[in-house]
């Protein structure tokens, strides 16, 4: 068992700059998730932590002892790769004992640590099969059995579940979620999905352009984000953002959107809120008004979505667009108006220059 | 004509269009078999495909009267010393090409490919000189670098090929799990190459094996003489030796022949699964 720590890491390819000193401490069990768009470097992060890429400056700490010239395998991390990485050549007994092996046990030793391993992820029945032989489901099972038989201090996730279809992904989700629970091993694990990232991590790391943007508890980011970027890449349906400007009037501040609706804004207790250039609502936070309330917008319905449980509605004025969640099912048609009012305590205000503006 | 007399038809023309090419293809080892069994009728007109009486004289002859187990035991060590240089030097730069990728190795693997298209004729003057001066000449091992070097360029080009194909998080797996790079190399990447190394081996050792131009050239003296050039003396300034020379070329085809008989499952499946992604 082991914490990580990331100390100022830096890594460019040629001119493209890949990470920007990312300062990033990861305890000892915790579940870790490093999320954002492609090409954000949170897998060129992982990497570097598994020793596959070599840091242009800073330093990785693993159980607070410093990694940077450690080879992969003196690291004594395990990692699932994306397409598993099995061996095609090896059984699947073969592919889970190889890590064993390559470390000295014997062959009495790893057959019986690869039987445990196999009866913890149900693969009892499969050891003598070929990767080629196995679906995806089973494959990602054996990925995993390879990274966990040897007790590591760290597991490396690098986008483990993109293979597998969406029914498949959601129940492996759980299983790794329940397996770390299990086993307590501090976990670093790469995505791209801001689901995956909220229900399966302690720890949320966003990224964007190699940058670490906001780090915490999945619902503290979810409630609070820095800035723009993480507010709406945290959270699906996507955060609407009304874009405007603040008037200040004698009742107070109004707000001007882009698409040309006035609203006036209530008082939220902001000090700062001259500054406001977005107002950001999550979609399940609003709900229907009555005609000529006094916080309500009213828009014109583009598109009515049922999900079954809820109906979910994108509305417009001009240039102004909100989808919301409604509860319950309704009878909307496309064309008529709809008055909508966000849940008060629920807005995020942003600056110009997309930084959040809080109390 | 109905759909069926029509795939009849179609099978049939195939049937009939590979025993013709079947039979282009193994005249020629039939004649040689049949000119090393009876060298009376090789000139008779019209030609006698069955000969009429069968004799091993030849064959007796040339294991007697001539070095036939020098030759065959030059040729072994020059194809077999080929084979093994050609094939360390293809693995380990196919390699590096394959995985190393920068200006400079791409600018070589284009660099190396042109090489292949200069002649033999043109390298060999050249190599006779430089042979002479590093004492080369006249060695069976000379000879072997010397057709390991005509080879190495596609060789080089087919395990980059192999190696490409080959994920190269598979790799970087196997150092997560306690390899280093070249224990990776040698553990996981390699045998999942074998097809291609397979191809290698036996394209390398065919060439040391059959090779007359270079033989001819940098050898000088009789103990030395591989097979090809050995079946050049039965050709004397007065006769040829038609059956003997014939008999020679039966021995000398022989291993080749089972040697791809042995590897011909590996080969098929390493020269057409670049084709179709596995």
């Amino acid at each position: 068992m082991a914490g990580v720590q990331f100390v100022e890491i830096s890594k460019s390819f040629g001119q493209v700059q890949a990470v920007s000193e990312v300062n990033v401490e990861i305890e000892d069990g915790e579940f870790a998730v490093l999320v954002g768009p492609s090409g954000c470097g949170k897998s060129t992060l992982l990497r570097m932590l598994a020793g596959l890429e070599r840091a242009t400056s800073g330093s990785i700490k693993v159980g607070g002892k410093v990694v940077d010239d450690l080879p992969p395998k003196d690291r004594d991390v395990a990692m699932v790769f994306q397409n598993y990485a099995l061996y095609p050549q090896k059984t699947v007994a073969a592919n889970m004992g190889f890590p064993l092996r390559m470390r000295g046990a014997g062959r009495l030793e790893t057959d019986r640590r690869v039987l445990e391993t196999a009866r913890i992820l149900g693969l009892e029945d499969l050891l003598k099969r070929y990767p080629k032989q196995l679906s995806g489901g089973q494959r990602q099972r054996v990925a995993m059995g390879r990274a966990i038989i040897r007790n590591p201090s760290v597991f490396l996730f690098d986008e483990p579940l993109s293979n597998l279809d969406a029914k498949l992904r959601v129940r492996m989700r759980a299983e790794i979620k329940e397996l770390q629970q299990r086993l307590g091993t501090t976990t670093v694990y790469v995505t791209h999905d801001q689901i995956e990232a909220i229900t399966m991590s302690d720890k949320i790391v966003v990224m964007r352009n190699g940058r670490v943007e906001q780090v915490g508890s999945p619902l503290d980011v979810f409630d609070s984000p820095v800035n723009r970027f993480v507010a709406g890449f945290i959270g699906s349906p996507a955060m609407n953002f009304l874009e405007g400007r603040i008037r200040s009037t004698d009742d107070g501040p109004e707000f001007i959107t882009a698409g040309g609706l006035t609203w006036k804004l209530p008082d939220v207790g902001l000090r700062d809120l001259s500054r406001c250039a977005s107002i950001g609502m999550r979609p399940e936070h609003i709900e229907l008004a009555a005609e000529g309330e006094s916080d309500a917008f009213s828009l014109r319905i583009s598109v009515v979505e049922p999900t079954g449980a809820d109906t979910m509605i994108i509305a417009r004025n001009g240039s102004d667009e909100l989808s919301a969640l409604i509860k319950g099912r309704h009878a909307f048609v496309p064309g008529n108006s709809i008055h909508l009012k966000p849940l008060l305590g629920m807005l995020h205000f942003f600056a110009r220059d997309e930084k959040a503006i809080r109390t | 004509m109905n759909p069926r007399t029509t795939s009849i038809l179609a099978s049939a023309g195939l049937f009939v269009l590979t025993l013709a090419c079947a039979g282009i293809v193994f005249f020629p080892y039939y004649w040689m078999i049949v000119s090393s069994l009876e060298a009376a009728s090789l000139f008779e007109w019209p030609p006698r495909l069955v000969p009429s009486s069968v004799t091993l004289e030849a064959y007796v002859r040339i294991f007697t009267e001539r070095d036939v187990f020098t030759w065959f035991k030059n040729t072994a060590f020059v194809a077999s010393s080929t084979s093994v240089f050609c094939t360390l030097v293809a693995i380990n730069g196919g390699y590096a090409l394959s995985r190393f990728r920068t200006h400079a190795t791409t600018g070589f693997s284009i660099f190396i490919l042109f090489s292949q298209l200069l002649p033999a004729t043109l390298i060999v003057v050249p190599l006779y000189v430089i042979f002479r001066q590093t004492g080369l000449y006249n060695s069976l091992i000379g000879l072997a670098i010397a057709d390991a070097a005509f080879v190495l360029p596609l060789a080089t080009w087919l395990m980059k090929g192999f190696f490409d194909r080959i994920p190269v998080e598979v790799e970087e797996q196997a150092m997560v799990d306690g390899c280093t790079r070249i224990g990776a190399f040698y553990r996981i990447v390699l045998p999942l190459a074998l097809p291609g190394l397979v191809v290698v081996v036996a394209m390398s050792f065919i060439t040391g094996w059959d090779e007359f131009f270079l033989a001819r050239t940098l050898i000088s003296s009789q103990g030395n003489w591989v097979f090809s050039v050995g079946l050049t003396s039965f050709e004397t300034q007065y006769a040829i030796a038609w059956d003997e020379m014939m008999a020679a070329a039966v021995v000398f085809a022989l291993p080749a022949v089972l040697f791809f008989l042995f590897v011909q499952r590996y080969l098929v499946s390493g020269l057409t699964s670049g084709a179709v992604k596995g």
